[in-house]
């Protein structure tokens, strides 16, 4: 049960946790101030971090580190904030330090500064664009207020309406940002409400009460993820989130533009340039790999492993009869040289042979003039198809 | 009635308990080992670009006839399946006495940008069912998809129904448009054809800020401070480690495959609503009729039961089966739970059709 305190008891309480606090540390190091009772209680964590930071060779142990006080810091806080109303653990207390909890979940979240993406490296480089564009062109934006609207013209109109579309780019991603980050703290607030309401359930007789102060802070945040799911599934989220994505890829597009304007100038290869080479590179493997998929291949295929074998029974029949390797069937300059073929001994086999070799050459020339098998199957014709999946075939070049 | 059933004192004494905990845990992360994932042995029996198929290798030879292959998401590594010696979908199948193999996409770069999901279907998929089916002797085999992968097996099942001789659905989105869909609900207003010509490939990093928005206090803040619970504990911290490392060692994305997956699936619903097209072939579900197993996941935040339970009244098949799984997204691999029950249920199904 929940007891009321004074100012004195709330100090008091702060002196507990500070003498604690030296006992849990006393043994790893000395020194520690006496006269903590004003301070934050999450700076246990940061004399921590002093004590455990590792040198520079130790960047890994020290991220660690830092990710694992950062989330400690907040949760302190939270702690420190409900201990701080002197007053009781009432619903309008709690809502006090659930809002500067908030406060540090915000700063901790994704949504930090309003815009997806933001602290991962895909936000920096951005960042780092966007701030390419706001030192080198929005000054010149500014200097002539509405020249954006302003029709182009001359030598330089494509170049003007490129700065001016660079601008619209910009300023369309302020506005997405606003309206997202809008939405953001719409969620943060209704998680504040949902918070209140869950408390209030828990007065209510026969409810089961919050047991622990970790059960406090989950209910906070259960309360937040619920606010935070309705906005996201809402149809004016869906419209904010496109509009703010959008906006994104719109300007970083137009930024890429002008930097290849500038490489291109300076003879260096473009990201056009590149996609071009990389599309014509990888439809060129396309076609290889279909080609090389091609029944008519596979068939060419088991016909030249057919004829491989009937060469080496026709091999070892003639080494029977006692002629030489060198005299090999089917080898015409040989044979117009005069001397005696080997076919003379194998008339039949040299006819399939040849029928055969004809056969392979037909669908050599088919395979080069792809127009002429519309209906071949690409890439997969090994085996028989199922009447199944021709039904399901579409009309496109079948 | 006070809502609140403990004293004022006891903010110090968790204050207290948490700081001590994060002392431990500075001992402990010092001396936390390297972690190690991907534990059963295997070898590789194919490979293409960045593609690997492996094949893995259980204590006892296999006794299933029908090999069967995994076919996992683009979007995270395939280790999930295998993570650890006691969470290990892989390690437990070949314990069943079923011969496993799995696609390991690699990581796709720049060069890469063109992949489509016609390459990836009817390319890749396609080579290595091909492989392990010329290495067993067989015309088919059996096919476990596992969420994007899902997706892409139900494709190559329906155009190709004469290489699936069973299909196992894990966690598969079929329905995108189903109300509880968020990531399905943001895609839905995007230009998505200006953000991959923009972005080429999709960077890991932006796809996982995706993830971790779906419910950003839980998993970027709450998960942390429940942390400080184990962190004393070297196995459990390792264990918890593991988990971050597959959570966060991402792939790019392929740009083009990226474009039609979210033009074709989460846009236009087309898996549901039909006229998918791979290459030039039609997807059609009816023709998948051969017998489907769908696991899914009852408290999967990112692919909904609502997004897979459809998959029964789209397919052709007569004969369908469900099995509702009582966990997460990632629990359907890693919990206990799932060790005692997906895998034997995964091996049982089979056996009857084998």
């Amino acid at each position: 049960m929940a007891t009321h305190k004074s100012g004195d008891d709330w100090l008091k309480m702060s002196q507990d946790y500070w003498r604690g606090w030296q006992d849990l540390t006393q043994q790893a190091m000395k020194g520690i101030q006496s006269e903590q009772s004003a301070a934050p209680w999450h700076e246990g964590l940061e004399q921590w971090s002093r004590l455990f930071r590792g040198g520079p060779g130790q960047s890994d142990m020290n991220s660690v580190l830092d990710q694992l006080l950062d989330h400690g810091r907040g949760y302190l806080n939270f702690l420190q904030q409900v201990a701080s109303h002197p007053g009781s653990f009432g619903a309008e207390d709690l809502r006090a330090a659930a809002q500067r909890m908030m406060e540090e979940l915000r700063i901790a979240s994704p949504f930090a500064q309003g815009m997806p993406f933001a602290g991962s490296p895909l936000g920096e480089q951005f960042a780092t664009a966007l701030k390419w564009w706001q030192e080198s062109v929005a000054p010149l934006q500014e200097q002539s207020q509405g020249w954006s609207r302003m029709p182009a013209f001359g030598m330089a109109r494509e170049y003007v309406e490129q700065a001016q579309a660079l601008s619209a780019a910009q300023e369309k991603l302020k506005d997405a940002n606003q309206r997202y980050g809008a939405l953001i703290a719409k969620a943060l607030e209704g998680g504040l409400e949902r918070f209140q309401s869950k408390l209030a359930e828990r007065f209510e007789p026969g409810a089961r009460r919050v047991e622990d102060m970790r059960g406090l802070y989950d209910l906070f945040i259960d309360g937040l993820e619920e606010a935070y799911a309705e906005i996201a599934l809402s149809s004016e989220f869906r419209v904010v989130y496109g509009d703010l994505v959008n906006a994104q890829s719109d300007l970083r597009l137009k930024i890429q533009r002008v930097v290849e304007q500038v490489t291109g100038s300076l003879g260096m290869p473009t990201r056009s340039e590149m996609n071009t080479l990389e599309s014509r590179v990888h439809e060129l493997r396309r076609a290889a790999k279909r080609s090389h998929e091609h029944p008519a291949v596979s068939s060419l295929k088991a016909e030249l492993d057919e004829l491989r074998q009937e060469l080496a029974a026709l091999k070892a029949s003639q080494h029977g009869a006692g002629h030489d390797d060198d005299e090999l069937p089917l080898a015409p300059g040989r044979a117009a040289a005069g001397r005696k073929p080997a076919v003379a001994t194998r008339p039949v086999t040299s006819v399939r042979v040849k029928a055969k070799a004809e056969s392979a050459k037909t669908e050599a020339a088919k395979l080069s003039t792809p127009k002429a098998t519309p209906k071949a199957k690409p890439a997969r014709a090994s085996s028989a198809k199922p009447a199944a999946r021709a039904a399901t075939r579409t009309a496109k070049g079948k | 009635m006070e809502a609140i059933n403990f004293k004022p004192d006891a903010l110090v004494t968790e204050a207290l308990r948490y700081q001590s905990k994060i002392g431990a845990a500075l001992g402990t992360l010092s001396s936390v080992d390297e972690v190690h994932f991907g534990v059963t042995d295997k070898e590789a029996i194919y490979s293409e670009d960045k593609l690997v198929l492996y094949r893995f290798r259980g204590e006892r030879k296999p006794t299933s006839k029908v090999p069967l292959l995994i076919v996992y998401a683009l979007v995270n590594r395939p280790y999930m399946v295998d993570l650890q010696e006691d969470r290990s979908l892989v390690r437990n199948l070949l314990a069943l006495g079923e011969d496993v193999y799995l696609i390991d996409w690699g990581y796709p770069d720049r060069a890469d940008r063109c992949v489509n999901l016609d390459d990836y279907i009817n390319g890749y998929i396609h080579r290595c069912v091909e492989a392990v089916c010329e290495r067993h002797g067989l015309d088919r085999i059996n096919v476990l998809g596992i969420c994007q992968g899902g997706a892409f097996s139900l494709c190559y099942a329906a155009i190709h129904p004469d290489k699936v001789q069973n299909l196992i659905t894990m966690v598969t989105p079929v329905d995108f448009h189903t109300p509880d869909n968020m990531l399905s609900h943001w895609t839905r207003g995007m230009d998505v054809d200006a953000f991959v010509d923009s972005l080429g490939n999709v960077p890991a990093d932006l796809m996982n800020y995706c993830y971790l928005t779906l419910k950003p206090f839980r998993l970027n803040h709450q998960k942390y401070v429940g942390l400080v619970d184990i962190l004393d504990d070297k196995l459990e911290l390792e264990n918890f480690l593991r988990m971050e490392k597959w959570i966060f060692d991402s792939p790019d994305q392929a740009g083009e495959a990226f474009r039609q997956f979210i033009k074709d699936f989460y846009q236009g619903n087309k898996l549901v609503k039909g006229g998918l097209l791979i290459g030039e072939d039609a997807v059609d579900l009816k023709n998948v009729t051969m017998p489907v197993l769908n696991i899914y996941a009852e408290q999967d935040h990112l692919v909904p039961p609502s997004a897979s339970i459809p998959l029964k009244n789209l397919v052709g098949t007569k004969d369908y089966e469900v099995l509702a799984f009582r966990g997460g997204h990632i629990g359907i691999y890693v919990s206990s739970r799932a060790q005692r029950e997906v895998p034997g249920a995964i091996h049982r199904w089979l056996g009857e059709r084998n």
